[in-house]
């Protein structure tokens, strides 16, 4: 394709990369959860089940190869819609979503799934004694980090009184900086913040408690492998993030010679990320839901002999299946019922109060851009 | 780590449930001593059950001594009263149980191998390895 620019490539691989995690949520989520709706072991019909998730699935994908198309013809020419074009993926996604849950909620209405069923909880708690952050995965980020402020400060001498501090998407300067500890350590110091804030929800992830599927059997010793991974997959995110903004440094200090399709190798460790997050997140399943044998199942008397058994009905706190909201819940953080891993519990007060400062901040950063 | 089932089926009621897990857990090792249970707030909203229930159960728990709150208001489990009265009363439910036992004709051997398995069957503390 002639003058496909390096900036297109990543806009389709974002999107494609996108597109595929979204199709295959189905396949993720807790066993007792079909499209955001909590469904009884005994109405879980698996040709119903198989039928949504593969017409989700398709649907998806349908919308992705459109979206790719679009990303062509129309999209890379306007560069303010490159950034928000993967949320409208989320967003088309979304809708192909919603009739599948509103038609699993109706049946449910309609023929009384509730009535019928159980009703346990199982809550799971992190006690002072289990709570270690598993520190080691933190490692290979803070490495990074530290290598990044050393050759910075080793280089610093070398570095020109102006210097490129912004490229255009073909990887030529179209940016120039006086040279300053501001401006050189920029990146450096947008890392350190992103590692604190990998660091804080590692930390709050690892301390939430949640509760379990109780109609899948080891759902406690599936669930605690669940928290771990979820906690060690955050702690090594900045190890990837920090990569990228190393090769970011040394791009703009000259020791990476700027190139057209340097932006690619780049933002290279962010992709990686992205695999590695996709196929943890898929390997372990919501919850655990998708681990077969569980290494640290217990044999004791408490957890053994817990039968499969349907949950206590939750789905009053959930709006279309994904958004929670429960004001007598005093967890900010609560594993997610379409996807893997954890949203806010927007019934908190704390959280408003968060999501507006993170509205704030977005807005700062792009004043300042 | 703490974990709590509460079945709505069941006829125990749920406070009652509650405490006996608690119990269990601590006895067996997966609660050690000096940690904290979760406020009954949070253990509530995450067991979606009504807070005051939590709170009984807390109660009965530090009625019989086997938690105590501290001055950060934080549950711990504490070594438990093992004062006067609660060998008292840990003396005449023993006594209940051990005359039931005799009347169905267990002998006194038997009786004490009995309380011995109790002891031994309860599991170790677990460090979880991934």
């Amino acid at each position: 394709m002639p003058g496909t620019s390096a900036l297109e490539i990543i806009e389709m691989l974002l999107v494609a990369t996108i597109g595929i995690i979204l199709s295959i949520i189905p396949y993720v989520t807790e066993k007792s959860i079909i499209f955001g709706v909590r469904v009884p072991v005994e109405f879980r019909s698996t040709a119903q089940v198989r039928k949504a998730q593969i017409t989700y699935f398709i649907g998806v994908l349908l919308v992705t190869a459109l979206s790719e198309v679009l990303v062509f013809t129309v999209v890379y020419r306007y560069y303010l819609l490159l950034a928000v074009y993967p949320l409208f993926i989320v967003l088309l996604a979304f809708f192909v979503y919603l009739p599948e849950h509103y038609a699993i909620a109706k049946r449910k209405r309609d023929e009384r799934w509730v009535e019928q069923a159980n009703q346990t909880v199982t809550a799971q708690f992190v006690t002072a004694g289990t709570a270690r952050l598993p520190w080691v995965y933190a490692v290979p980020g803070l490495l990074v980090l530290i290598a990044l402020f050393v050759i910075g400060i080793l280089h610093y001498p070398s570095i020109p009184s102006t210097f490129p501090t912004h490229f255009g998407y073909n990887g030529a300067p179209n940016h120039y900086s006086a040279k300053s500890i501001g401006t050189v350590f920029l990146v450096g110091f947008i890392s350190i913040a992103i590692t604190a804030l990998m660091l804080l929800i590692a930390y709050a992830v690892s301390r939430t408690p949640f509760r379990v599927d109780n109609s899948s059997s080891q759902s406690m010793e599936k669930g605690e492998i669940f928290r771990y991974r979820m906690t060690a997959m955050i702690l090594l995110i900045p190890a990837f993030i920090n990569t990228t903004m190393l090769l970011s440094s040394l791009q703009m200090w000259g020791i990476f010679k700027p190139g057209n399709y340097l932006i690619l190798s780049i933002l290279a460790p962010v992709f990686a990320m992205l695999v590695l997050v996709v196929v943890v997140s898929y390997l372990t399943g919501q919850l655990g839901s998708n681990i077969r044998k569980p290494r640290n199942a217990d044999v004791s008397g408490n957890t053994a002999g817990i039968k499969e058994e349907s949950m206590k009905d939750d789905d009053i706190y959930w709006r279309a299946g994904v958004v929670y909201v429960n004001r007598r819940d005093q967890r900010w953080l609560v594993p997610k019922r379409f996807g893997v891993g954890y949203t806010l519990n927007f019934g908190h007060p704390g959280t408003i109060a968060l999501m507006t400062l993170l509205f704030v901040i977005v807005l700062i950063a792009i004043f300042i851009h | 780590m703490l974990r709590i089932t509460v079945d709505h089926n069941s006829k125990e009621p749920p406070y009652k449930q509650i405490y006996d897990q608690i119990v269990s857990q601590i006895s067996s090792g997966d609660i050690a001593m000096d940690d904290a249970l979760p406020p009954s707030r949070t253990l509530a909203g995450v067991l979606d059950v009504n807070f005051h229930t939590v709170n009984r159960s807390y109660q009965m728990l530090r009625d019989n001594g086997i938690i105590s709150l501290t001055r950060k208001r934080k549950y711990v489990v504490t070594a438990g009263r093992h004062d006067e009265r609660s060998a008292n009363e840990f003396f005449s439910r023993e006594q209940e149980l051990i005359s039931d036992a005799l009347a169905r004709g267990f002998g006194e051997e038997e009786i004490i191998d009995i309380i011995r398995k109790v002891l031994t069957t309860r599991s170790k503390n677990r460090k979880g390895d991934y």
